[in-house]
Protein backbone atom coordinates (compact mmCIF):
# COMPACT_ATOMS: atom_id res chain seq x y z
CA UNK A 1 0.00 0.00 0.00
CA UNK A 2 1.22 3.50 -0.78
CA UNK A 3 2.28 5.83 1.96
CA UNK A 4 0.01 8.79 1.29
CA UNK A 5 1.39 10.85 4.11
CA UNK A 6 5.01 10.89 3.01
CA UNK A 7 5.64 14.20 1.32
CA UNK A 8 9.14 15.16 2.39
CA UNK A 9 11.39 17.79 0.76
CA UNK A 10 13.59 15.04 -0.71
CA UNK A 11 10.59 13.46 -2.41
CA UNK A 12 9.52 16.82 -3.80
CA UNK A 13 13.03 17.51 -5.16
CA UNK A 14 13.07 14.10 -6.82
CA UNK A 15 9.69 14.75 -8.41
CA UNK A 16 10.75 18.19 -9.65
CA UNK A 17 13.86 16.64 -11.17
CA UNK A 18 11.83 13.90 -12.84
CA UNK A 19 9.42 16.45 -14.30
CA UNK A 20 12.18 18.69 -15.61
CA UNK A 21 13.58 15.60 -17.31
CA UNK A 22 10.16 14.77 -18.83
CA UNK A 23 9.88 18.28 -20.22
CA UNK A 24 13.37 18.37 -21.71
CA UNK A 25 12.88 14.97 -23.32
CA UNK A 26 9.60 16.02 -24.89
CA UNK A 27 11.21 19.16 -26.31
CA UNK A 28 13.55 16.97 -28.35
CA UNK A 29 17.25 16.25 -28.57
CA UNK A 30 18.34 19.92 -28.50
CA UNK A 31 16.99 20.29 -24.95
CA UNK A 32 17.71 16.83 -23.69
CA UNK A 33 21.08 15.44 -22.75
CA UNK A 34 22.14 15.10 -26.38
CA UNK A 35 20.76 11.62 -26.89
CA UNK A 36 18.80 11.51 -30.10
CA UNK A 37 15.77 9.27 -30.02
CA UNK A 38 15.85 6.59 -32.65
CA UNK A 39 13.23 7.22 -35.33
CA UNK A 40 10.86 4.39 -35.97
CA UNK A 41 11.59 2.77 -39.30
CA UNK A 42 8.81 3.76 -41.70
CA UNK A 43 9.52 1.36 -44.56
CA UNK A 44 12.12 -0.65 -46.40
CA UNK A 45 13.15 2.17 -48.74
CA UNK A 46 13.77 5.31 -46.72
CA UNK A 47 15.69 8.28 -48.13
CA UNK A 48 16.75 10.94 -45.66
CA UNK A 49 17.73 14.56 -46.27
CA UNK A 50 15.93 17.16 -48.37
CA UNK A 51 18.31 16.67 -51.33
CA UNK A 52 17.73 12.92 -51.29
CA UNK A 53 13.95 13.35 -51.11
CA UNK A 54 14.05 15.86 -53.99
CA UNK A 55 16.13 13.38 -56.01
CA UNK A 56 13.56 10.62 -55.50
CA UNK A 57 10.68 12.96 -56.38
CA UNK A 58 12.44 14.12 -59.56
CA UNK A 59 13.41 10.61 -60.67
CA UNK A 60 10.27 9.60 -62.59
CA UNK A 61 9.69 12.97 -64.33
CA UNK A 62 13.41 12.92 -65.22
CA UNK A 63 13.07 9.50 -66.85
CA UNK A 64 9.99 10.64 -68.82
CA UNK A 65 11.75 13.79 -70.05
CA UNK A 66 14.87 11.81 -70.94
CA UNK A 67 12.81 9.29 -72.94
CA UNK A 68 10.97 12.17 -74.63
CA UNK A 69 14.28 13.85 -75.48
CA UNK A 70 15.79 10.61 -76.80
CA UNK A 71 12.72 9.87 -78.97
CA UNK A 72 12.94 13.36 -80.42
CA UNK A 73 16.72 13.14 -80.84
CA UNK A 74 16.41 9.96 -82.93
CA UNK A 75 13.39 11.35 -84.85
CA UNK A 76 11.06 8.66 -83.59
CA UNK A 77 8.19 11.11 -82.88
CA UNK A 78 5.45 12.05 -85.34
CA UNK A 79 6.02 15.86 -85.57
CA UNK A 80 2.30 16.50 -86.20
CA UNK A 81 1.26 14.69 -83.04
CA UNK A 82 4.13 15.03 -80.57
CA UNK A 83 6.66 17.85 -80.66
CA UNK A 84 10.21 17.49 -79.40
CA UNK A 85 11.31 19.06 -76.12
CA UNK A 86 13.19 21.68 -78.07
CA UNK A 87 10.05 22.67 -80.01
CA UNK A 88 8.02 22.93 -76.81
CA UNK A 89 10.69 25.08 -75.15
CA UNK A 90 10.80 27.24 -78.28
CA UNK A 91 7.01 27.68 -78.22
CA UNK A 92 7.15 28.51 -74.51
CA UNK A 93 9.85 31.12 -75.08
CA UNK A 94 7.87 32.64 -77.96
CA UNK A 95 4.63 32.79 -75.91
CA UNK A 96 6.48 34.13 -72.89
CA UNK A 97 8.32 36.88 -74.78
CA UNK A 98 5.16 37.98 -76.56
CA UNK A 99 3.42 38.27 -73.19
CA UNK A 100 0.70 35.87 -74.37
CA UNK A 101 1.59 33.17 -71.84
CA UNK A 102 1.37 35.50 -68.86
CA UNK A 103 -1.82 37.10 -70.23
CA UNK A 104 -3.60 33.73 -70.40
CA UNK A 105 -2.13 32.45 -67.12
CA UNK A 106 -3.04 35.63 -65.25
CA UNK A 107 -6.63 35.49 -66.54
CA UNK A 108 -6.99 31.88 -65.38
CA UNK A 109 -5.37 32.62 -62.01
CA UNK A 110 -7.54 35.70 -61.45
CA UNK A 111 -10.65 33.62 -62.21
CA UNK A 112 -9.65 30.78 -59.94
CA UNK A 113 -8.63 33.01 -57.02
CA UNK A 114 -11.76 35.16 -57.42
CA UNK A 115 -14.09 32.17 -57.60
CA UNK A 116 -12.29 30.41 -54.78
CA UNK A 117 -12.53 33.50 -52.57
CA UNK A 118 -16.30 33.60 -53.17
CA UNK A 119 -16.46 29.90 -52.28
CA UNK A 120 -14.62 30.46 -49.01
CA UNK A 121 -16.86 33.40 -48.11
CA UNK A 122 -19.95 31.26 -48.77
CA UNK A 123 -18.89 27.79 -47.59
CA UNK A 124 -17.06 28.56 -44.32
CA UNK A 125 -19.84 30.62 -42.66
CA UNK A 126 -22.54 28.23 -43.91
CA UNK A 127 -20.67 25.20 -42.55
CA UNK A 128 -20.07 27.03 -39.27
CA UNK A 129 -23.74 27.87 -38.99
CA UNK A 130 -24.83 24.31 -39.76
CA UNK A 131 -22.40 22.89 -37.20
CA UNK A 132 -24.51 24.64 -34.55
CA UNK A 133 -27.85 23.55 -36.05
CA UNK A 134 -27.87 19.82 -36.89
CA UNK A 135 -31.57 20.04 -37.88
CA UNK A 136 -30.75 22.56 -40.59
CA UNK A 137 -28.10 20.18 -41.88
CA UNK A 138 -30.73 17.43 -42.22
CA UNK A 139 -32.99 19.86 -44.08
CA UNK A 140 -30.27 20.64 -46.61
CA UNK A 141 -28.85 17.15 -47.00
CA UNK A 142 -30.87 16.13 -50.12
CA UNK A 143 -30.31 19.27 -52.23
CA UNK A 144 -26.68 19.49 -51.16
CA UNK A 145 -26.06 15.83 -52.00
CA UNK A 146 -27.71 16.29 -55.42
CA UNK A 147 -25.51 19.27 -56.29
CA UNK A 148 -22.41 17.58 -54.86
CA UNK A 149 -22.72 14.50 -57.05
CA UNK A 150 -23.42 16.47 -60.24
CA UNK A 151 -20.13 17.17 -62.06
CA UNK A 152 -19.72 20.97 -62.46
CA UNK A 153 -18.90 20.59 -66.15
CA UNK A 154 -22.35 19.04 -66.72
CA UNK A 155 -23.78 22.41 -65.74
CA UNK A 156 -21.66 24.37 -68.24
CA UNK A 157 -24.30 24.50 -71.06
CA UNK A 158 -26.92 25.72 -68.62
CA UNK A 159 -24.57 28.23 -67.02
CA UNK A 160 -23.66 29.63 -70.46
CA UNK A 161 -27.36 30.04 -71.25
CA UNK A 162 -28.01 31.74 -67.93
CA UNK A 163 -24.81 33.75 -67.48
CA UNK A 164 -23.32 33.99 -71.00
CA UNK A 165 -19.73 33.13 -71.87
CA UNK A 166 -18.33 35.97 -69.78
CA UNK A 167 -16.75 35.78 -66.35
CA UNK A 168 -20.01 34.89 -64.58
CA UNK A 169 -20.17 31.35 -65.95
CA UNK A 170 -16.49 30.70 -65.13
CA UNK A 171 -16.93 31.88 -61.56
CA UNK A 172 -20.05 29.74 -61.21
CA UNK A 173 -18.12 26.67 -62.40
CA UNK A 174 -15.32 27.34 -59.90
CA UNK A 175 -17.80 27.81 -57.07
CA UNK A 176 -19.65 24.61 -57.96
CA UNK A 177 -16.39 22.68 -58.08
CA UNK A 178 -14.82 24.01 -54.90
CA UNK A 179 -17.81 24.64 -52.65
CA UNK A 180 -18.36 21.08 -51.46
CA UNK A 181 -14.81 20.08 -50.54
CA UNK A 182 -14.50 23.30 -48.52
CA UNK A 183 -17.99 23.16 -47.01
CA UNK A 184 -17.94 19.48 -46.07
CA UNK A 185 -14.44 19.56 -44.58
CA UNK A 186 -15.14 22.67 -42.51
CA UNK A 187 -18.43 21.15 -41.30
CA UNK A 188 -16.83 17.81 -40.50
CA UNK A 189 -13.89 19.47 -38.73
CA UNK A 190 -16.18 21.56 -36.55
CA UNK A 191 -18.53 18.66 -35.78
CA UNK A 192 -15.64 16.44 -34.76
CA UNK A 193 -14.43 18.80 -32.05
CA UNK A 194 -13.75 16.74 -28.94
CA UNK A 195 -16.92 17.03 -26.85
CA UNK A 196 -14.84 16.70 -23.67
CA UNK A 197 -12.97 19.89 -24.55
CA UNK A 198 -16.26 21.67 -25.25
CA UNK A 199 -17.57 20.47 -21.91
CA UNK A 200 -14.44 21.80 -20.23
CA UNK A 201 -15.15 25.14 -21.95
CA UNK A 202 -18.64 25.09 -20.48
CA UNK A 203 -17.27 24.57 -16.98
CA UNK A 204 -15.00 27.63 -17.29
CA UNK A 205 -17.98 29.72 -18.42
CA UNK A 206 -16.86 30.27 -22.01
CA UNK A 207 -19.55 31.83 -24.19
CA UNK A 208 -20.48 29.94 -27.39
CA UNK A 209 -18.39 32.45 -29.36
CA UNK A 210 -15.39 31.94 -27.01
CA UNK A 211 -15.75 28.17 -27.35
CA UNK A 212 -15.93 28.46 -31.14
CA UNK A 213 -12.86 30.68 -31.35
CA UNK A 214 -10.73 29.00 -28.68
CA UNK A 215 -11.72 25.34 -29.05
CA UNK A 216 -13.70 24.49 -32.19
CA UNK A 217 -11.79 26.53 -34.73
CA UNK A 218 -8.25 25.47 -33.76
CA UNK A 219 -9.46 21.89 -33.47
CA UNK A 220 -11.09 22.00 -36.94
CA UNK A 221 -8.19 23.78 -38.60
CA UNK A 222 -6.48 20.70 -40.13
CA UNK A 223 -9.78 19.66 -41.69
CA UNK A 224 -10.44 23.23 -42.87
CA UNK A 225 -7.04 23.39 -44.54
CA UNK A 226 -7.59 20.01 -46.21
CA UNK A 227 -10.90 21.32 -47.55
CA UNK A 228 -9.28 24.49 -48.88
CA UNK A 229 -6.52 22.49 -50.52
CA UNK A 230 -8.93 20.05 -52.17
CA UNK A 231 -11.29 22.86 -53.16
CA UNK A 232 -8.53 24.84 -54.81
CA UNK A 233 -7.37 21.79 -56.78
CA UNK A 234 -10.92 21.03 -57.93
CA UNK A 235 -11.60 24.61 -58.92
CA UNK A 236 -8.39 24.78 -60.96
CA UNK A 237 -9.30 21.63 -62.86
CA UNK A 238 -12.91 22.72 -63.40
CA UNK A 239 -11.82 26.16 -64.62
CA UNK A 240 -9.55 24.74 -67.29
CA UNK A 241 -12.43 22.47 -68.37
CA UNK A 242 -14.75 25.46 -68.58
CA UNK A 243 -12.21 27.50 -70.54
CA UNK A 244 -11.87 24.63 -73.00
CA UNK A 245 -15.61 24.75 -73.65
CA UNK A 246 -16.43 28.44 -73.66
CA UNK A 247 -13.85 31.19 -73.28
CA UNK A 248 -11.88 33.74 -75.24
CA UNK A 249 -8.93 33.88 -72.84
CA UNK A 250 -7.17 31.77 -70.21
CA UNK A 251 -4.94 28.71 -70.35
CA UNK A 252 -7.80 26.40 -71.38
CA UNK A 253 -8.64 28.70 -74.28
CA UNK A 254 -4.93 28.86 -75.22
CA UNK A 255 -4.85 25.07 -75.57
CA UNK A 256 -8.07 25.02 -77.61
CA UNK A 257 -6.75 27.79 -79.86
CA UNK A 258 -3.47 25.88 -80.35
CA UNK A 259 -5.41 22.76 -81.33
CA UNK A 260 -7.30 24.67 -84.03
CA UNK A 261 -3.97 25.92 -85.39
CA UNK A 262 -2.45 22.41 -85.15
CA UNK A 263 0.24 23.77 -82.79
CA UNK A 264 0.87 20.73 -80.60
CA UNK A 265 3.94 22.44 -79.16
CA UNK A 266 1.69 25.19 -77.71
CA UNK A 267 -0.74 22.56 -76.43
CA UNK A 268 2.17 20.99 -74.52
CA UNK A 269 3.19 24.40 -73.17
CA UNK A 270 -0.37 24.95 -71.91
CA UNK A 271 -0.66 21.49 -70.33
CA UNK A 272 2.74 21.73 -68.64
CA UNK A 273 1.93 25.20 -67.30
CA UNK A 274 -1.51 24.12 -66.00
CA UNK A 275 -0.01 21.07 -64.26
CA UNK A 276 2.95 23.08 -62.96
CA UNK A 277 0.85 25.89 -61.53
CA UNK A 278 -1.65 23.41 -60.01
CA UNK A 279 1.17 21.46 -58.36
CA UNK A 280 2.83 24.66 -57.16
CA UNK A 281 -0.31 25.91 -55.41
CA UNK A 282 -1.02 22.48 -53.96
CA UNK A 283 2.53 22.32 -52.57
CA UNK A 284 2.14 25.82 -51.10
CA UNK A 285 -1.15 24.82 -49.44
CA UNK A 286 0.37 21.62 -48.16
CA UNK A 287 3.44 23.37 -46.75
CA UNK A 288 1.31 26.13 -45.22
CA UNK A 289 -1.00 23.57 -43.63
CA UNK A 290 1.91 21.62 -42.20
CA UNK A 291 3.54 24.75 -40.77
CA UNK A 292 0.27 25.94 -39.27
CA UNK A 293 -0.54 22.54 -37.77
CA UNK A 294 2.90 22.34 -36.23
CA UNK A 295 2.68 25.92 -34.92
CA UNK A 296 -0.68 25.12 -33.34
CA UNK A 297 0.60 21.74 -32.13
CA UNK A 298 -2.27 19.96 -33.83
CA UNK A 299 -0.10 17.17 -35.19
CA UNK A 300 0.89 15.93 -31.76
CA UNK A 301 -1.03 14.13 -29.09
CA UNK A 302 -3.62 15.87 -26.96
CA UNK A 303 -2.73 16.78 -23.38
CA UNK B 1 -17.45 29.39 -0.08
CA UNK B 2 -20.53 27.48 -1.05
CA UNK B 3 -22.96 25.17 0.71
CA UNK B 4 -24.47 22.54 -1.54
CA UNK B 5 -27.85 21.01 -0.99
CA UNK B 6 -28.68 18.09 -3.24
CA UNK B 7 -32.39 17.31 -3.11
CA UNK B 8 -33.95 14.11 -4.37
CA UNK B 9 -31.88 13.88 -7.57
CA UNK B 10 -33.17 11.23 -9.98
CA UNK B 11 -31.77 10.31 -13.36
CA UNK B 12 -32.62 7.34 -15.54
CA UNK B 13 -30.84 6.43 -18.77
CA UNK B 14 -32.20 4.17 -21.46
CA UNK B 15 -29.55 1.84 -22.84
CA UNK B 16 -30.15 -1.15 -25.09
CA UNK B 17 -33.92 -1.04 -24.52
CA UNK B 18 -33.70 -1.16 -20.73
CA UNK B 19 -33.74 1.56 -18.16
CA UNK B 20 -30.75 2.16 -15.93
CA UNK B 21 -31.37 4.23 -12.85
CA UNK B 22 -28.11 6.16 -12.44
CA UNK B 23 -29.37 8.37 -9.61
CA UNK B 24 -32.17 7.25 -7.34
CA UNK B 25 -33.51 9.91 -4.96
CA UNK B 26 -30.07 11.19 -3.97
CA UNK B 27 -30.16 13.80 -1.22
CA UNK B 28 -27.36 15.21 0.93
CA UNK B 29 -25.86 18.46 2.10
CA UNK B 30 -22.30 19.69 1.90
CA UNK B 31 -21.53 22.50 4.37
CA UNK B 32 -19.29 25.26 3.13
CA UNK B 33 -15.55 24.65 3.51
CA UNK B 34 -15.83 20.89 3.90
CA UNK B 35 -14.04 18.22 1.90
CA UNK B 36 -16.50 15.50 0.96
CA UNK B 37 -15.55 12.36 -0.93
CA UNK B 38 -18.05 10.21 -2.82
CA UNK B 39 -16.94 6.58 -3.12
CA UNK B 40 -18.41 3.52 -4.74
CA UNK B 41 -18.02 0.96 -7.48
CA UNK B 42 -17.57 2.03 -11.09
CA UNK B 43 -21.03 2.57 -12.54
CA UNK B 44 -22.69 3.31 -9.20
CA UNK B 45 -23.65 6.83 -10.33
CA UNK B 46 -20.75 8.90 -8.97
CA UNK B 47 -19.91 10.64 -12.25
CA UNK B 48 -23.59 11.21 -13.04
CA UNK B 49 -23.94 12.91 -9.66
CA UNK B 50 -20.85 15.02 -10.39
CA UNK B 51 -22.22 16.06 -13.79
CA UNK B 52 -25.57 17.08 -12.32
CA UNK B 53 -24.01 19.16 -9.57
CA UNK B 54 -21.77 20.80 -12.16
CA UNK B 55 -24.79 21.62 -14.29
CA UNK B 56 -23.54 19.56 -17.24
CA UNK B 57 -26.74 17.46 -17.25
CA UNK B 58 -30.32 18.04 -16.23
CA UNK B 59 -31.89 15.62 -13.74
CA UNK B 60 -35.24 13.91 -14.35
CA UNK B 61 -36.27 15.07 -10.93
CA UNK B 62 -34.80 16.94 -7.98
CA UNK B 63 -32.41 19.87 -7.81
CA UNK B 64 -29.07 21.09 -6.56
CA UNK B 65 -29.28 24.26 -4.52
CA UNK B 66 -26.22 26.35 -3.80
CA UNK B 67 -25.91 29.00 -1.16
CA UNK B 68 -23.19 31.47 -0.37
CA UNK B 69 -22.59 30.18 3.13
CA UNK B 70 -24.64 32.95 4.72
CA UNK B 71 -27.91 31.10 4.43
CA UNK B 72 -29.08 32.69 1.16
CA UNK B 73 -30.14 29.95 -1.27
CA UNK B 74 -29.62 30.33 -4.99
CA UNK B 75 -30.01 28.05 -7.98
CA UNK B 76 -27.15 29.71 -9.84
CA UNK B 77 -23.87 27.81 -9.70
CA UNK B 78 -21.20 29.42 -7.52
CA UNK B 79 -17.76 30.08 -9.03
CA UNK B 80 -16.82 26.56 -9.94
CA UNK B 81 -13.51 24.81 -10.43
CA UNK B 82 -13.64 21.40 -12.06
CA UNK B 83 -11.06 18.68 -12.53
CA UNK B 84 -11.99 15.72 -14.70
CA UNK B 85 -10.57 12.22 -14.96
CA UNK B 86 -8.36 13.44 -17.81
CA UNK B 87 -6.62 16.86 -17.96
CA UNK B 88 -8.65 18.23 -20.92
CA UNK B 89 -5.98 20.79 -21.73
CA UNK B 90 -6.09 22.45 -25.13
CA UNK B 91 -3.05 21.04 -26.94
CA UNK B 92 -2.50 24.19 -29.01
CA UNK B 93 -2.13 26.42 -25.95
CA UNK B 94 0.71 26.65 -23.46
CA UNK B 95 0.00 25.79 -19.83
CA UNK B 96 -0.23 29.52 -19.02
CA UNK B 97 -2.66 30.12 -21.88
CA UNK B 98 -4.76 27.13 -20.83
CA UNK B 99 -5.09 28.66 -17.38
CA UNK B 100 -5.70 32.17 -18.73
CA UNK B 101 -8.57 30.85 -20.84
CA UNK B 102 -10.28 29.71 -17.66
CA UNK B 103 -10.25 33.34 -16.49
CA UNK B 104 -11.58 34.80 -19.72
CA UNK B 105 -15.02 35.39 -18.22
CA UNK B 106 -13.92 35.83 -14.63
CA UNK B 107 -14.33 39.59 -14.64
CA UNK B 108 -12.55 41.09 -11.69
CA UNK B 109 -9.64 38.65 -11.34
CA UNK B 110 -6.16 39.75 -12.43
CA UNK B 111 -5.42 37.05 -15.02
CA UNK B 112 -1.62 37.21 -14.98
CA UNK B 113 -1.30 37.19 -11.18
CA UNK B 114 -3.95 34.50 -10.69
CA UNK B 115 -2.35 32.21 -13.27
CA UNK B 116 1.13 32.65 -11.80
CA UNK B 117 -0.18 32.00 -8.30
CA UNK B 118 -2.09 28.88 -9.39
CA UNK B 119 0.96 27.52 -11.23
CA UNK B 120 3.08 28.04 -8.12
CA UNK B 121 0.50 26.28 -5.95
CA UNK B 122 0.47 23.19 -8.17
CA UNK B 123 4.27 23.26 -8.55
CA UNK B 124 4.35 24.17 -12.23
CA UNK B 125 5.81 27.67 -11.85
CA UNK B 126 8.63 26.85 -14.25
CA UNK B 127 6.45 25.15 -16.83
CA UNK B 128 4.08 27.92 -17.86
CA UNK B 129 5.48 28.06 -21.38
CA UNK B 130 5.32 24.29 -21.89
CA UNK B 131 2.66 22.71 -24.11
CA UNK B 132 0.46 19.86 -22.80
CA UNK B 133 2.24 17.25 -24.91
CA UNK B 134 5.50 18.19 -23.19
CA UNK B 135 4.12 17.32 -19.76
CA UNK B 136 3.99 13.98 -18.01
CA UNK B 137 0.55 12.62 -17.02
CA UNK B 138 0.94 13.89 -13.45
CA UNK B 139 2.08 17.34 -14.57
CA UNK B 140 -0.81 17.62 -17.02
CA UNK B 141 -3.27 16.72 -14.27
CA UNK B 142 -1.63 19.29 -11.99
CA UNK B 143 -2.04 21.88 -14.76
CA UNK B 144 -5.74 20.93 -14.88
CA UNK B 145 -5.91 21.42 -11.10
CA UNK B 146 -4.15 24.78 -11.56
CA UNK B 147 -6.77 25.75 -14.16
CA UNK B 148 -9.50 25.03 -11.63
CA UNK B 149 -7.70 26.83 -8.77
CA UNK B 150 -6.83 30.00 -10.71
CA UNK B 151 -10.55 30.76 -10.89
CA UNK B 152 -10.49 30.98 -7.07
CA UNK B 153 -13.48 28.64 -6.90
CA UNK B 154 -15.81 28.55 -3.95
CA UNK B 155 -16.66 24.99 -4.99
CA UNK B 156 -14.11 22.55 -6.38
CA UNK B 157 -15.56 19.49 -8.09
CA UNK B 158 -13.15 16.66 -8.83
CA UNK B 159 -14.13 13.53 -10.72
CA UNK B 160 -11.56 10.78 -10.10
CA UNK B 161 -8.82 13.29 -10.93
CA UNK B 162 -5.96 10.94 -10.07
CA UNK B 163 -7.58 7.71 -11.25
CA UNK B 164 -5.59 7.44 -14.48
CA UNK B 165 -2.20 8.10 -12.86
CA UNK B 166 0.38 5.65 -11.61
CA UNK B 167 0.43 4.87 -7.87
CA UNK B 168 3.46 7.09 -7.09
CA UNK B 169 2.16 10.13 -8.94
CA UNK B 170 -1.26 9.61 -7.39
CA UNK B 171 0.22 9.54 -3.89
CA UNK B 172 2.17 12.71 -4.58
CA UNK B 173 -0.85 14.55 -5.96
CA UNK B 174 -2.93 13.45 -2.97
CA UNK B 175 -0.28 15.06 -0.73
CA UNK B 176 -0.47 18.25 -2.76
CA UNK B 177 -4.27 18.27 -2.77
CA UNK B 178 -4.33 17.98 1.03
CA UNK B 179 -1.82 20.86 1.29
CA UNK B 180 -3.77 23.05 -1.17
CA UNK B 181 -7.04 22.53 0.67
CA UNK B 182 -5.36 23.34 3.99
CA UNK B 183 -3.91 26.57 2.53
CA UNK B 184 -6.96 27.67 0.55
CA UNK B 185 -10.22 26.79 2.26
CA UNK B 186 -12.96 25.91 -0.19
CA UNK B 187 -15.76 23.39 -0.51
CA UNK B 188 -14.50 20.27 -2.26
CA UNK B 189 -16.57 17.42 -3.65
CA UNK B 190 -14.21 14.64 -4.60
CA UNK B 191 -15.38 11.60 -6.57
CA UNK B 192 -13.21 8.51 -6.31
CA UNK B 193 -13.35 4.74 -6.33
CA UNK B 194 -10.19 4.56 -4.21
CA UNK B 195 -11.32 4.24 -0.59
CA UNK B 196 -7.84 4.96 0.78
CA UNK B 197 -7.77 8.17 -1.26
CA UNK B 198 -11.12 9.21 0.17
CA UNK B 199 -9.99 8.52 3.75
CA UNK B 200 -6.69 10.34 3.13
CA UNK B 201 -8.30 13.51 1.83
CA UNK B 202 -11.88 13.92 2.97
CA UNK B 203 -13.48 14.82 6.26
CA UNK B 204 -16.67 13.05 5.25
CA UNK B 205 -17.38 10.17 2.89
CA UNK B 206 -20.61 9.49 1.06
CA UNK B 207 -20.88 5.88 -0.04
CA UNK B 208 -22.83 5.23 -3.24
CA UNK B 209 -24.25 2.03 -4.60
CA UNK B 210 -26.73 1.49 -7.45
CA UNK B 211 -27.47 5.20 -7.75
CA UNK B 212 -28.16 5.73 -4.04
CA UNK B 213 -26.26 7.17 -1.10
CA UNK B 214 -26.12 4.17 1.21
CA UNK B 215 -23.98 5.64 3.95
CA UNK B 216 -22.70 9.01 5.13
CA UNK B 217 -19.60 8.59 7.22
CA UNK B 218 -17.56 11.34 8.92
CA UNK B 219 -13.77 10.93 8.95
CA UNK B 220 -12.47 12.50 12.09
CA UNK B 221 -8.78 11.65 11.72
CA UNK B 222 -6.07 14.23 12.25
CA UNK B 223 -3.93 15.42 9.36
CA UNK B 224 -1.63 14.44 7.77
CA UNK B 225 -3.08 10.97 7.51
CA UNK B 226 -1.16 7.81 7.01
CA UNK B 227 -2.55 4.47 5.77
CA UNK B 228 -0.34 2.76 8.33
CA UNK B 229 -2.45 4.25 11.12
CA UNK B 230 -4.84 1.66 12.70
CA UNK B 231 -7.71 4.17 12.78
CA UNK B 232 -7.17 4.88 9.10
CA UNK B 233 -7.25 1.17 8.33
CA UNK B 234 -10.33 0.65 10.43
CA UNK B 235 -12.18 3.42 8.57
CA UNK B 236 -11.06 2.10 5.20
CA UNK B 237 -12.18 -1.43 6.05
CA UNK B 238 -15.48 -0.13 7.39
CA UNK B 239 -16.26 1.70 4.16
CA UNK B 240 -15.21 -1.29 2.08
CA UNK B 241 -17.38 -3.61 4.19
CA UNK B 242 -20.38 -1.29 3.74
CA UNK B 243 -19.98 -1.28 -0.05
CA UNK B 244 -19.48 -5.06 -0.21
CA UNK B 245 -22.41 -5.78 2.10
CA UNK B 246 -24.72 -3.61 0.05
CA UNK B 247 -23.58 -5.22 -3.19
CA UNK B 248 -24.10 -8.76 -1.86
CA UNK B 249 -27.48 -7.73 -0.50
CA UNK B 250 -28.48 -6.41 -3.91
CA UNK B 251 -27.38 -9.64 -5.56
CA UNK B 252 -29.47 -11.61 -3.08
CA UNK B 253 -32.45 -9.34 -3.84
CA UNK B 254 -31.98 -9.97 -7.55
CA UNK B 255 -31.80 -13.72 -6.97
CA UNK B 256 -34.96 -13.60 -4.86
CA UNK B 257 -36.73 -11.52 -7.53
CA UNK B 258 -35.63 -14.01 -10.17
Amino acid sequence: MQDHAICSDTTKTLWAERERQALSESKGPSMASGVRKKNRKQGYFEVSGSLGRFGVAALLPGVVFLAWWLLGRFEMLNPYLTPTIGEVLGAAEEAFLSGELWAHASVSLARVFGGFAITVVMAVPLATLLSFFPSAERLLVVPLEFIRTTPPLAAVPLLILWLGIGEGSKLAIIILASFFPVFLNVLEGLKRTDSKLLEMGETIDLTPWDAFRSIMLPSALPSVITGLRLGFGYSWRALIGAELIAASSGLGYMILDAEELARTDRIFVGILLIGGLGSLFDALFSRGAETLSRALRLTRREG
Amino acid sequence: MADIQVENLCRTYRTGGREVRALDRVSFEVPSGSFVAVVGYSGCGKTTLFRHIAGLEEPDNGATIFSNGNGGAEHVRPRLGMVFQEPRLLPWLTVTDNLSLALKRSGSLDTGASVREALEIVGLGEFGSAYPDQLSGGMAQRAALGRALCRRPSLLLMDEPFGALDALTRAQLQCEMARIWADRPMTVLFITHDIAEAVTLADRTLIMSSGRIIDDRPISLGRPRSPGNPEFESLRRGILATILAKTHKCKECEEQDA
